[in-house]
């Protein structure tokens, strides 16, 4: 249609054909019409050694009728509605012609006229013309090349994506995923979208990813050679189709932190028991922080250190903190109302040793900034003066004067829940 | 709904181990037999001893201060106390004066008496099932003893020997062998105790 209709918009005028014989190079013969109708539905291709190729083929198919040439009547009838067309630029027909024969030329090509040829087109042809020109359409070729990457895990519930490229000299049609749930014996069709280029896709619903599916390709180019297939119906891909966590967990990559840690930051903190604080932190492998600081617990100040252990970096991240330190002597009256001297005496100098074992969520980046919530048990053991208790002690009898106290260190420990927040912060 | 149970658990385990414990592994507690102003009030002279008559009497009475937590086993909000005060060991401590000495004892028993002598014939534990021994020293195992004899431990908590009213212990010493040299004599008795008082969660 488009290599007449090319002749006939650059050919207006022209006068009529001076022989009758079959004029295939410029498409305006007899059988044009209904070569180009076809040619319709068939994509150009650009190169010109398939051109050439599909002419040639042409050329032995349309020898090979034994109507060949139309019978004088309706060539007759053809060429007179045609009306005499000025030689102009016929080598813009981008169709070759089938047939070597010629009726006019480059010089002076055959008249057309639209709006008669759409009449010829029309009109039915007498003789079985059709059918000899569909076999003439007929093209050689290959089933596309298939390259595909199986897809082997999906999440149960999700839609699952398969993707594949056809590359096929004749074009693609009918690009199909079959699919079956495994188990099962009939395999279901599901078309093969286009995504650009050679490039097709088709996406297996999410209620059908209810167990295990399996899978195989197949497409046919345009003419109908193939399928060609990627697996088979004996021997399709297998798709394990997971619980959602497991298959999160299997194609997704662990968390990991990004390629450079940020080694030192400070941290500050706060609760109960243990006061509060201000650590330097330094992180010599990604899960693993050591802190060490000051500590302050209102009666005084101290020191500790200790280690967070963090599993993953993620947005909430639980961590497992161990830490320990020491706060030296601090008035420890500030905490209780007594009233004996020799108990405030014993109160105003006490110093423990501590030990924590928490579990924590941090909210925030592992990388720069955070803030926790840790919880767990602390431990705690403190040490009184032997002279303090002996006088405490020693206090309490002092109506008998027979009877004398002597007192060796005491020991406090003990072991509580204990509660901290805080933030940290990377600077480097 | 395991997965609660679990939790639970591990929030029991915690505070089931959760605990505060004051202990004081030595406190001396001395008294002397004899008071200041009596000074050497126990007879003496080498005669056969049975018990130490320390101001006539067979028994003493020693106080032991008002401490926190004496008195065992006691509830504090959501917790239970429980107090020991173990007995590591007593001592004699000869006063010293010329020929004092221990030499003569063959075998000491520090009892618990259950009320205090009224006089040199009164003895509350004249009858032995109402005095536990506490400690004791025993000539042919522990060696001859000279101005310091030390009576070994025979009870794990001395805490039921405490009076809870007025925090006071009566003793009563029960003796063989021969009394020291002089007419009279006097030592100070002391009581090595381990404290220890610890508060958990039931």
């Amino acid at each position: 249609m488009l290599a007449f209709d090319a002749a006939a918009q650059t050919a207006p005028g022209t006068s009529a054909p001076e022989t009758g014989t079959v004029a295939p190079d410029t498409g305006a013969t007899a059988t044009a019409p209904k070569k180009v109708s076809k040619k319709k539905k068939t994509p150009r291709k650009k190169s010109s050694q398939k051109a050439a190729k599909k002419t040639s083929k042409k050329k032995k198919a349309a020898h090979a009728l034994p109507n060949r040439d139309m019978d004088a009547q309706r060539r007759n009838a053809l060429e007179s509605l045609l009306p005499a067309t000025p030689a102009a630029a016929p080598a813009a027909t981008p169709e070759p012609a089938a047939i070597p024969a010629r009726a006019g030329s480059s010089e002076s090509p055959l008249p057309a006229d639209l709006e008669a040829e759409k009449k010829i087109i029309v009109k039915p042809p007498s003789e079985p013309l059709a059918i000899t020109n569909v076999v003439v359409e007929q093209q050689g070729g290959a089933p596309p090349a298939i390259t595909h990457t199986p897809v082997t895990q999906a999440s149960k519930g999700h839609s699952i994506a398969i993707n594949a490229r056809f590359v096929g000299d004749t074009g693609v049609q009918a690009a199909t995923v079959m699919f079956r749930h495994a188990g099962e014996k009939e395999y279901k069709a599901l078309a093969m979208d286009n995504a650009g280029g050679d490039n097709y896709s088709a996406t297996v619903p999410g209620q059908m990813a209810s167990s295990d599916i399996e899978y195989y390709l197949e497409a046919s180019d345009r003419y109908g050679h193939g399928p060609s297939r990627s697996g088979d119906a004996s021997t399709p891909y297998l798709v394990r189709v997971n619980a959602p966590a497991i298959a999160a967990a299997m194609t997704q990559p662990p968390t990991k932190p990004p390629e450079r840690d940020t080694l030192i930051g400070i941290g500050f903190d706060a609760g109960a028991p243990g006061g509060g604080g201000f650590t330097l932190l330094v992180r010599p492998l990604w899960w693993l922080r050591l802190n060490g600081g000051i500590a302050y617990n209102y009666a005084g100040f101290g020191f500790r250190g200790g280690l967070s252990l963090a599993p993953c970096w993620c947005a909430v991240t639980p961590t497992l903190n161990l830490d320990a330190g020491r706060f030296l002597s601090g008035d420890f009256n500030k905490f209780a109302s007594v009233s004996d001297p020799n108990a405030r005496a014993l109160l105003s100098h006490v110093n423990y040793t501590f030990a924590t074992a928490q579990l924590g969520l941090e909210f925030g980046s592992q990388r720069w900034f955070n803030f926790y919530l840790r919880g767990g048990l602390a431990y705690f053991e403190s040490s009184f003066s032997g002279a303090d208790l002996t006088a405490l002690t020693q206090g309490k009898i002092a109506s008998d004067p027979s009877t004398r106290y002597k007192a060796g260190d005491g020991k406090f420990t003990s072991v509580a829940p204990c509660l901290s927040l805080g933030f940290q912060v990377f600077v480097y | 709904m395991h997965l609660s149970r679990f939790r639970i658990l591990i929030a029991a385990g915690s505070l089931a181990s959760c605990y505060a414990q004051v202990e004081d592994g030595s406190v001396q507690i001395t008294h002397s037999l004899c008071s200041p102003s009596t000074n050497n009030c126990i007879p003496g002279g080498g005669l056969a001893l049975s018990t130490f008559k320390a101001n006539g009497n067979n028994t003493f009475t020693v106080p032991v201060a008002d401490v926190p937590f004496l008195n065992g086993s006691k509830s504090l909000g959501p917790a239970t106390v429980n107090t020991t005060i173990a007995l590591n060991n007593a001592t004699f401590d000869m006063v010293p004066q010329p020929n004092a000495d221990f030499k003569g004892l063959t075998q000491v028993q520090l009892l618990k008496a259950p009320r205090a002598s009224t006089g040199p014939t009164d003895d509350p534990c004249a009858a032995p099932v109402n005095c536990p021994v506490l400690a004791a020293y025993n000539q042919a195992t522990d060696g001859v003893a000279d101005q310091h004899i030390v009576l070994k431990s025979q009870v794990s908590n001395l805490l039921d020997s405490i009076d809870q009213t007025n925090h006071n212990i009566i003793f009563e010493v029960t003796a063989k062998g021969t009394a020291p040299t002089p007419a009279f004599w006097s030592a100070d008795f002391t009581m090595d105790l381990g404290l220890k008082a610890r508060a958990g969660v039931p």
